[in-house]
């Protein structure tokens, strides 16, 4: 009886573990069937295929924890393959719904990671929770940001368009340089 | 793990910029948007500085060997809300450890976490590291750590064997009454001699058998006077007495029989003293009672063999630490070079009593038998035996103690077997 709260505890944690499993296999799927569709649908067989085999890598790095860094080289895949996606002159939407669901994947992979091998996590449904809920929100501006990017169509001369992805680039990086200045 | 993340996440949005860049193509950068966006989460959700107290409380600062023992951790925020925070407290490798010392929490202003697990171990000082705190923002990107030296400390005393009183008989007393004989008359209960009868003395002291065979006068008896005495227990910690044997060391033997001693000579009333003899000289100075029965047993569970180049004889023991002609008590394995020097310090009049962990057949024990082992626990054993003759020809007894025997057994046989005859006048 003096132990139940903590075997509780454990086994809250334990099915959350499996949740996210779950979670982080079907974005994986989502991903990649999302960008193996798109190739397909430009008659791309060997880079739709790819993208199915990316799945794999994803389902092998929850399964065995050995090979935990694949998951980072599939995100990285899928990134790529959308990038093929949108250079091939393909819609846009499905390599921007298989960038989101990736990085929905990649991002849970490295929660469950730090979460399993946390010790003991007090309230991990509160937690989980509250990560996943986040998740959401953030996903669902990038998104949103994206569809924008592709619905609303601005004529400005190459020069701005140019003038203001260096722009981006710049503020990006100023923004990775104080992150990694102010973190420990 | 952190800085790989973002660099990965950071390198993927600027192929995806550069491309748009290289095709003028805004659909590269739509793609790029949930990243960025994840990227901005991240900055804005940054923790900020740790503003914490963290505090460890351990709820007994000496315990005996494996007695449970609660550690509890209180963390407190006094700062902005933190996301996630992983409280990490470092235990010594040499406790056991139940429950877990390591949280992941969300700690909101004025929150407070608190959490507690069950450490145990053997003899020893065992000190606790820092607890590390690392907070970051859900999606751990970007991480603050600090560092809290919070003191903790957890002393295990030795296991002390139950000892009768163990009879000893010094050269000098002290003025309080005790149960060692004092060489003098007075009250007592041991028969002393015979005086001629004084006006006063109880009529249960005369001794009517001697006083029958004279007509004019009468005889007391005088019985010999019991007093407290000074003892030093002396430890010899040197290199040369770590005898180890599956996994298993003779010194922690030696250090059950000082503490045992120790307790056995305070319960008579005697002010004990301890010297750990080794790699420096480790000294509690003398005094009775239960609190010195507990500086003892604290001193023993720090003490630890060592090497010296000063202290590798016993040639060095400070003789001015024990009081002259009290009882010097050594717990030793023995080695070639210490009868002389025990000798020397029977000669000052000091009364020095052995007990001797025997690391003949201790370390046999670890060594596969067959004719080899056989012949050489039987040199090593005629040779300690010999060493134990010689301090019992110049009159220090020495106890042999097989560990693996009851202590109790072995002192009491010890001690009949070289009790002196009662001193008479």
């Amino acid at each position: 009886m003096a132990n139940s709260a903590p075997d509780q505890n454990l086994t809250a944690k334990a099915t959350w573990m499996h949740r996210l499993a779950v979670i982080i296999t079907v974005a994986a799927a989502i991903s990649g069937t999302v960008l193996a569709a798109a190739f397909a649908a430009t008659s791309a067989w060997a880079y739709a295929g790819v993208s199915v085999c990316v799945i794999g890598l994803v389902v092998l790095a929850e399964e065995v924890r050995r090979f935990h860094w694949l998951n980072a080289l599939a995100f990285a895949a899928f990134v790529f393959l959308a990038m093929v996606l949108v250079w091939r002159a393909a819609p846009t939407l499905p390599a921007l719904v298989g960038t989101t669901a990736a990085l929905a994947a990649w991002d849970l992979h490295a929660f469950r990671e730090r979460v399993s091998s946390a010790g003991k996590l007090p309230t991990p449904d509160a937690h989980v929770l509250l990560h996943l809920r986040r998740l959401a929100i953030t996903l669902g501006v990038g998104l949103g940001l994206g569809l924008m990017g592709i619905w609303i169509q601005v004529d400005v001369s190459t020069l701005a368009v140019a003038g203001l992805i260096a722009l981006a680039a710049i503020g990006l990086t100023s923004a990775v340089a104080h992150l990694h200045r102010t973190s420990d | 793990m952190t800085l790989r993340r973002t660099f990965q996440i950071a390198v993927l949005v600027y192929v995806l910029l550069l491309a748009g860049l290289t095709a003028l193509n805004g659909a590269f950068v739509a793609v790029a948007l949930p990243l960025v966006a994840y990227l901005a989460a991240v900055a804005l959700y940054q923790p900020a500085d740790i503003r914490l107290t963290v505090t460890r409380v351990i709820s007994k600062d000496y315990v005996r060997p494996d007695a449970e023992v609660t550690v509890t951790v209180t963390v407190v925020n006094n700062g902005a809300d933190l996301d996630e925070i992983s409280i990490a407290d470092s235990v010594p490798g040499t406790l056991t450890v139940d429950g877990e010392t390591n949280h992941l929490v969300t700690l909101p202003s004025g929150g407070t976490h608190r959490f507690g697990y069950k450490v145990k171990g053997r003899r020893g000082t065992h000190t606790f590291g820092a607890i590390a705190i690392t907070a970051n923002e859900h999606f751990a990107l970007f991480r603050r750590v600090r560092t809290y030296n919070v003191a903790g400390k957890l002393s295990v005393l030795p296991e002390t064997p139950r000892l009768k009183s163990v009879k000893i008989r010094p050269m000098r007393t002290r003025g309080f009454a005790g149960p060692i004989p004092s060489r003098q008359g007075g009250s007592g209960t041991d028969f002393f001699g015979i005086r001629a009868y004084e006006p006063g003395d109880p009529p249960h002291w005369i001794n009517w058998r001697l006083s029958a065979r004279h007509e004019q006068e009468v005889y007391t008896n005088v019985f010999e006077q019991e007093r407290i005495a000074d003892v030093g227990l002396v430890l010899d910690a040197r290199e040369r007495s770590s005898v180890t044997a599956n996994g298993e060391s003779l010194f922690e033997y030696a250090i059950q029989v000082t503490a045992a001693l120790a307790e056995a000579f305070l319960n008579d009333g005697n002010r004990v003293g301890l010297l750990v003899y080794g790699r420096g000289l480790e000294r509690t100075y003398p005094d009775l009672g239960r609190h010195q029965r507990q500086r003892i047993l604290r001193a023993l569970s720090r003490a630890q063999v060592g090497d010296s180049l000063v202290f590798d004889s016993l040639d060095y023991l400070p003789t001015r630490f024990f009081p002259a002609k009290s009882q010097l008590v050594l717990v030793s394995p023995l080695s070639e070079d210490d009868p002389p020097v025990l000798a020397r310090l029977r000669a000052r009049e000091y009364q020095i009593l052995v007990v001797s962990p025997d690391p003949v057949h201790f370390e046999a024990q670890g060594i596969a038998a067959g004719p080899a082992r056989d012949l050489a626990v039987r040199i090593a054993a005629a040779e300690r035996q010999l060493w134990m003759r010689q301090l019992q020809r110049i009159g220090v007894p020495v106890i042999n103690w097989e560990v693996g025997t009851p202590l109790d057994t072995a002192v009491q046989a010890g001690i009949r077997k070289f009790a002196p005859r009662p001193w008479r006048q």
